[in-house]
């Protein structure tokens, strides 16, 4: 039994202190070789938003809003932390990171939607979170989700089991400098090349209705978000990206979710941007799907945008 | 709480410390693995517990009964008490909603409205294996084979020994209690390669099985719009699915329980080099085929009786076989499907030919006449899986269909790559092992500890890069 346990020793020690060792060297390589949702998280926490504008919300906010050109109009510099998947439970831990490494914005942009106070119970890309789990409060955002175990937070390595594509873009990148493959993101943007995709043609054959998800632990964090907020004198402006105006019936609960953005509105004074009923919201040809304007459709938005900032602002 | 999971590892790692400190202690440490096998049952579905504890007093108290009884008619009468309800309550949770389904079915198509009580029944985990541990051990208690035990809690550790318990391999109880009935004793050898077939099972659970399962899965579940090659792809990933699944899973299992000082039954030996039906049959999960053998085909008169009965007999056990995994029509095809595969060897008296892989003339001539042979027989292997792992007959013969029909020589459409080569690099080492218990077996025994020790980390680091999404073990659904 001696002989046994001796030699499981000297076979498991040098895994166990490689694994640290190596644990670090992923962690550097992933989060400087990967693009996209990862990028910007290493963004965030390098200190490199440092934004006067940022927007909040979920993939309808990073799909739709381009910071250039709100930058081009409103002279401020802006950044998009739309995060596609999550509501604002996710955006509120967000934020703290946010300003734990990055100067406080003096506007936020909030794309309000049917998906804002939801609750799912998966980490939506969990993949994109990995890297930064040594941080606490990302740590404790992500453990209110099914994604990671104790296991990935206490143990090295054990975090990046099955990252297959991630591991061998990390070592490409720490041995040729290169990252794994073109950013298509732009401050946080992601614009979206396709056309009209026809998902939504088959939802509508279907008849049936989305009940948005109402959590009331999101209502709360939400509120507390936007009462820090108002106590940081952070100027606040709810926005109601366009939709493909036949997908609005399909929401069940469309008028509550309205009635508490409104309700909200009203106690802190936010103004709201309505685009539910733009001109963009009749045609196809700028959108992807239902809920999301292609690269056409978000950039006219995000100039109709920026020109109604920037009338709201010197008001 | 699956092998491949650090939840296991951690049970693990406390049962080995307090089983090897319990050594002095024989009944204790005998008590300790009940103790642990329960847990690790109620980790899975404590509700179920009571069934397996009344299922393991059924037949530890019919046992007795049989082996008191004088008159053989009284002995049956016990047989049959045991018997009825052990297959009574596999037949309960496993069957009742498929019967019921089909007597639905079968009303409704005689124009009368059914009425059929259903319930949404779930399957306990392991029924189907505890349930033929403890059948070996009241039958062979009958046929004068083995006496009954007088320790419950020694024959309670056999039937719910944990490495075993939810999927295998069946074991017998003349070949394992009699080790849980002793002083076992730590030898370096044998923990050493339990560990070596522990880490074989994972490589081939984690890496082989759960990559080809994403796959598989993939085309499987939208079969209809892919062609012929991709249909064929599919289904050789799923052939690679289940087998680097259940016989990694037997792998792990076997391995854990000689890191104990036990040595299970062997369940798989290479299958997928079989030269014929019936090879892959003494191939594939042995511990069952074997179960089969025993308790149904020689019973039935094995192959002592007429080519005609021969044939019946083979046809009844892969039918039953076939529908003890799972209550669906696809499964009874799988096993009519292999009865028929096997039928043209049986009547050609050919069905004993190949028994171990020396055999024979090893000329080259040969051995190219074994690798043709080898093929086919993975092939037909191949389609029959097809059945396997459709959810409905009639899309089995769809998925073959189109197989066939629909593009058999085009492109495929999906060919992860890197995948197949590890499936190559698999295939070649499980060649070089193939006359040990488990592809590493020998690996490196007379090598430098280095080359030894590199080629284990090499395989970690395998299962660091290649996890692939983690699935469930398939038979554990059996």
């Amino acid at each position: 039994m001696k002989k046994f346990l001796i030699n499981i020793l000297f076979f498991a020690a040098p895994v166990i202190l490689l694994s640290w060792l190596f644990d670090g060297i992923l962690t550097k390589g992933i989060r400087k070789s990967q693009t996209g949702d990862v990028k910007v998280w290493d963004e965030i926490f390098g200190g490199k938003i440092n934004s006067d504008v940022v927007i909040y919300g979920s993939s309808r906010a990073q799909f739709h809003i381009d910071p250039s050109i709100l930058e081009d109009t409103l002279g401020l510099s802006t950044y998009n932390l739309g995060i596609r998947g999550h509501s604002y439970l996710m955006a509120k831990y967000r934020h703290d990171i946010l300003l734990k490494h990055n100067k406080t914005p003096k506007i936020i942009i909030c794309s309000v939607d049917f998906i804002s106070f939801e609750k799912r119970v998966d980490l939506y890309g969990y993949k994109n979170f990995a890297p930064f789990l040594d941080d606490s409060i990302l740590r404790k955002a992500t453990k209110q989700y099914t994604g990671f175990d104790c296991y990935d937070y206490d143990l090295p390595l054990v975090r990046y089991i099955g990252y297959k594509k991630e591991i061998l873009g990390s070592l490409k990148y720490l041995i040729y400098k290169k990252q794994n493959e073109t950013d298509e993101f732009s401050k946080g943007y992601c614009p979206y090349q396709e056309n009209w995709n026809g998902e939504f043609d088959k939802v509508k054959a279907t008849l049936k209705k989305i009940k948005a998800n109402i959590d009331s632990n999101t209502l709360v964090v939400f509120e507390n978000f936007l009462e820090e907020a108002h106590n940081k004198k952070i100027k606040i402006i709810f926005v109601y990206c366009p939709e493909y105006y036949e997908s609005k019936d399909f929401i069940e609960n469309r008028t509550d979710l309205v009635n508490i953005f409104k309700k909200y509105a009203d106690k802190y004074a936010i103004p709201v941007l309505d685009y539910s009923n733009d001109t963009l919201c009749n045609d196809k040809k700028y959108f992807y799907d239902a809920e999301h304007l292609n690269v056409r459709g978000a950039t006219i938005f995000s100039s109709h945008l920026a020109h109604d900032i920037k009338t709201l602002t010197n008001s | 709480m699956l092998f491949n999971t650090f939840n296991f590892g951690g049970f693990f790692i406390i049962v080995f410390a307090i089983y090897w400190a319990l050594n002095n202690n024989l009944k204790l440490q005998n008590i300790f693995i009940l103790i642990c096998s329960y847990f690790f049952y109620g980790c899975w579905d404590y509700r179920f517990l009571f069934l397996l504890i009344f299922s393991t007093y059924l037949d530890y108290f019919t046992g007795k009964k049989i082996y008191a009884s004088s008159a053989k008619k009284h002995k049956k009468i016990w047989l049959i008490i045991s018997v009825g309800i052990n297959l009574g309550f596999l037949g309960f949770f496993k069957y009742y909603n498929f019967f019921a389904g089909e007597a639905a079915t079968f009303i409704s198509l005689l124009g009368f409205k059914p009425n059929i009580w259903s319930l949404k029944i779930i399957l306990p985990v392991g029924i189907s294996f505890y349930t033929f541990h403890g059948l070996s051990y009241v039958f062979d208690i009958y046929n004068n084979k083995f006496k009954p035990r007088e320790s419950f809690f020694d024959y309670a550790a056999f039937v719910s020994f944990f490495p075993l318990l939810v999927a295998g391999p069946i074991e017998r109880a003349s070949h394992l209690l009699p080790q849980i009935e002793k002083k076992r004793i730590f030898r370096y050898s044998n923990a050493v390669y339990g560990l070596r077939q522990i880490l074989w099972g994972l490589f081939k659970k984690v890496v082989i099985a759960d990559n080809c399962a994403s796959y598989a899965n993939f085309i499987f579940n939208d079969y209809n719009h892919f062609n012929g090659a991709t249909l064929l792809l599919g289904a050789f990933f799923f052939a690679f699915q289940i087998y680097g699944d259940f016989s990694g899973y037997s792998d792990i299992a076997i391995g854990t329980a000689r890191l104990l000082g036990f040595d299970l039954l062997k369940n798989f030996s290479y299958p997928y080099f079989s030269r014929d039906i019936a090879e892959f049959w003494r191939r594939w999960h042995i511990s069952l085929s074997s179960w089969f053998r025993d308790y149904l085909y020689i019973p039935l008169g094995g192959s002592k009786v007429s080519k005609l009965k021969q044939v019946r007999n083979t046809f009844i056990v892969f039918l039953v076989s076939g529908f003890w995994h799972g209550a669906n029509w696809t499964f009874i095809f799988w096993g009519l499907l292999n009865a028929i595969y096997f039928l043209p060897l049986l009547l050609a008296g050919r069905n004993r030919n190949n028994l171990n892989f020396n055999d024979g003339n090893m000329s080259f001539k040969n051995s190219l006449i074994n690798f043709g042979k080898i093929l086919v027989t993975f092939f037909l292997t191949t389609i029959a899986w097809i059945f396997f792992r459709s959810p409905t007959l009639k899309s089995a013969f769809d998925y073959t269909y189109r197989l066939f029909f629909k593009g058999l020589f085009r492109k495929p459409t999906v060919f992860p790559f890197d995948i197949f080569i590890l499936i190559v690099l698999f295939i070649i080492l499980e060649w070089f092992g193939k006359n040990d218990d488990f592809a590493l077996a020998r690996w490196g025994e007379k090598r430098h500890p280095i080359i030894r020790y590199s080629f284990y980390y090499l395989i970690i680091i395998a299962l660091f890069i290649y996890s692939g999404k983690s699935q469930q073990f398939i038979y554990f659904q059996f």
